[in-house]
């Protein structure tokens, strides 16, 4: 245990000091093994790892979702998912706000990235929530909170990343997010409507959209809301698996950019698969060094070692879950996403079979704990690539307006916590 | 004098067409990829024809697109970092060493990473091992992976090189 624990004390270090995550996970995991085992055995281990999980077919399904929302960010239908739904909401005080929230679930449900709708979202509805003069405060902090729904509305790169580690079947893992999305929009609809009430100067109401806009905002939407309705229900219905689903996801989505003008050129279609290539490269070699650091942690018997102590403190399945949700929070102030899930997960692997936990519903938990992480201080990447989109607006009020989204997604985290059936329930229609 | 930033400018240029290339090879894999997928369940519901071994193409191209990406995120360094202390840290021991104890150390790394594909690949070939259904020798996909890989450690090198050079330039331009 003493091994694992100083390789994570010298990851922390060298990852703090600024050396590249992937490479830092994968240097520590082939020298802490190479240590424990030899050096020869390392290398082996090193060479299979990466070569069996960079042809891992199951993994095929991180690009083609990163592709499919490539297509989308840059087809330009954010404007008319927001347009569609500021239709309803827009004439009301906080109406914009409430509409960007609605807008940000609907585009993550395509798009599947935090950041790009985060960034998307910054373009988009800010000119039209300060043009009625939205708080700075209301404004940003809606745009930050609301791309982190990305991360839990299917497809979801981190739930991908997830069911491969735990072996668990990343279609029923899209099918349970579905609910506890749903979920984290109600809630941070009400957080709007609050937040409104307590100020109302923040956010005044916005005058109706023309007729014309509306038509168009209609026509812009439905394409994208079928190619959901046929991401989703084809892997729900069981007709193709996950990684089919990305392809047919993927495939759908440049036709929809198509049709809506773009990928005219191949100049077009360059820089949309440019992008998706070296999103794809950048995540998997975070995960390859993941994978060899796992090796190490296996090998110097700490899941085992955490397997013991969870008996001795009498943890049970609640209080395990709870110990991990608080390291994850921890780490969630520091680390991104993917790192969180590839570097904790499998330590705990073990102690979650052995105290029966729901792994389908420990994969939305986790997930939504890394969700709160990406608008927490010090490191909150949504907060930051608004800033970098709106550089105009400070970085505390953007801080300030999202304090009260983390209230809500820790509502939310609560909720799927003590009642498991808003994960559950959905996959276990399907099983 | 002038030799310096003719030689930087040099380099430069090879490296942005090594880049080009390589965006252009996963651009290309990753498209592939795609239009397989597409066919492979097209082909299964409407023609009862699935694409012959698409799970195993679909997974070499997935390799060929990671290790042809991973060249283009080398040279440019883009890789994902925690960049909570790196300003502190770059203030304690100067820019320059700083930027050289992380590509150093990123450089070895990918270094590892080539020479145990390349080790892994050799393997394959004089133990001639076939994929279980294309039966396609093993080595094809290897082998290129390992030359990615190995373009990748140069491209990286030879960014590292670029920066280390423009950080110089810059000291100088500092000093005056």
């Amino acid at each position: 245990m003493m091994t694992a624990l100083l390789g994570f004390a010298v990851l922390m270090a060298l990852c703090f000091w600024g050396f590249r995550v992937g490479f830092a996970t994968m240097m520590v995991g082939f020298v802490g093994f190479g240590l424990e085992r030899g050096w020869t055995a390392s290398l082996t281990m090193v060479a299979q790892q990466v070569m069996e999980d960079s042809q891992n077919y199951s993994l095929s399904v991180i690009p083609l979702f990163i592709l499919m929302g490539v297509f989308i960010y840059r087809s330009g239908v954010s404007t008319d998912l927001y347009d569609a739904a500021s239709m309803g909401l827009g004439k009301y005080k906080g109406g914009l706000a409430l509409a960007t929230v609605v807008a940000c679930g609907g585009f993550s449900a395509v798009c599947g990235s935090t950041l790009a709708t985060a960034a998307t979202m910054s373009k988009v509805a800010m000119p039209q929530m300060k043009a009625y003069n939205y708080s700075d405060r209301l404004a940003a902090g809606t745009i930050a909170a609301g791309g982190t729904l990305g991360i839990m509305i299917p497809p979801s790169v981190p739930l991908v990343i997830y069911g491969i580690i735990a072996e668990q079947d990343i279609g029923q893992l899209f099918i349970a997010g579905i609910l506890p999305g749903i979920l984290l929009v109600i809630l941070f609809l009400l957080t709007v409507v609050i937040t409104v009430r307590l100020n109302p100067d923040s956010a005044p109401a916005a005058a109706e959209l023309p007729t014309d806009r509306k038509r168009a905002a209609l026509r812009g939407t439905t394409p994208v809301l079928v190619l959901f309705v046929i991401v989703l229900g084809g892997i729900y219905g069981g007709v193709f698996t996950a990684t089919e689903a990305s392809g047919i996801g993927a495939c759908g989505a440049a036709a929809i950019s198509f049709l809506r003008g773009h990928l005219r050129s191949l100049s077009d279609w360059r820089v949309c698969l440019v992008d998706a290539a070296m999103t794809t490269a950048k995540i998997f070699i975070v995960l390859l060094g993941a994978v060899v650091f796992t090796q190490f942690v296996n090998l110097s018997g700490l899941p085992y070692d955490l397997l013991d102590l969870v008996d001795e403190w009498n943890l049970g399945p609640a209080g395990l879950v709870a110990f991990i949700c608080l390291i994850a929070l921890l780490m969630g102030m520091v680390f991104e996403t993917i790192g969180i899930i590839v570097l904790l997960v499998p330590v705990f692997l073990p102690a979650l079979y052995a105290s029966d936990v729901d792994m389908i519903w420990f994969g939305i938990i986790v997930v939504l704990v890394t969700e709160i992480g990406l608008i927490t201080p010090p490191i909150g990447m949504n907060v930051f690539v608004v800033k970098s989109v709106l550089p105009q607006v400070r970085l505390a009020e953007i801080f300030h307006g999202v304090l009260p989204y983390i209230a809500a997604l820790f509502i939310g985290l609560l909720a799927v916590y003590f009642v498991p059936q808003i994960a559950t329930l959905l996959p276990s229609i399907t099983r | 004098m002038s030799r310096a930033p003719e030689t930087s400018s040099g380099i430069r240029t090879v490296l942005n067409k090594a880049i080009w290339i390589l965006e252009t090879i996963s651009s290309a894999v990753i498209l592939i990829m795609m239009v397989v997928t597409f066919a492979d369940v097209i082909g299964r519901y409407v023609f009862h024809k699935p694409i012959f071994g698409g799970t195993e193409i679909v997974a070499a191209l997935l390799a060929l697109s990671i290790f042809s990406g991973l060249g283009v995120i080398n040279a440019r360094d883009d890789h994902i970092v925690v960049e909570l202390f790196e300003s502190p840290a770059r203030n304690l021991v100067g820019p320059l060493a700083y930027e050289v104890s992380i590509q150093i150390f990123s450089v070895v790394c990918m270094t590892l990473i080539a020479v145990v594909l390349f080790t892994q690949a050799l393997e394959s070939y004089e133990y001639n091992k076939l994929t279980v259904v294309l039966e396609m020798p093993v080595y094809y996909v290897s082998g290129v992976v390992a030359v990615l890989a190995v373009i990748s450690v140069i491209s990286q090198v030879t960014g590292v090189v670029l920066k280390i050079l423009d950080l110089r330039t810059q000291k100088k331009a500092d000093a005056l």
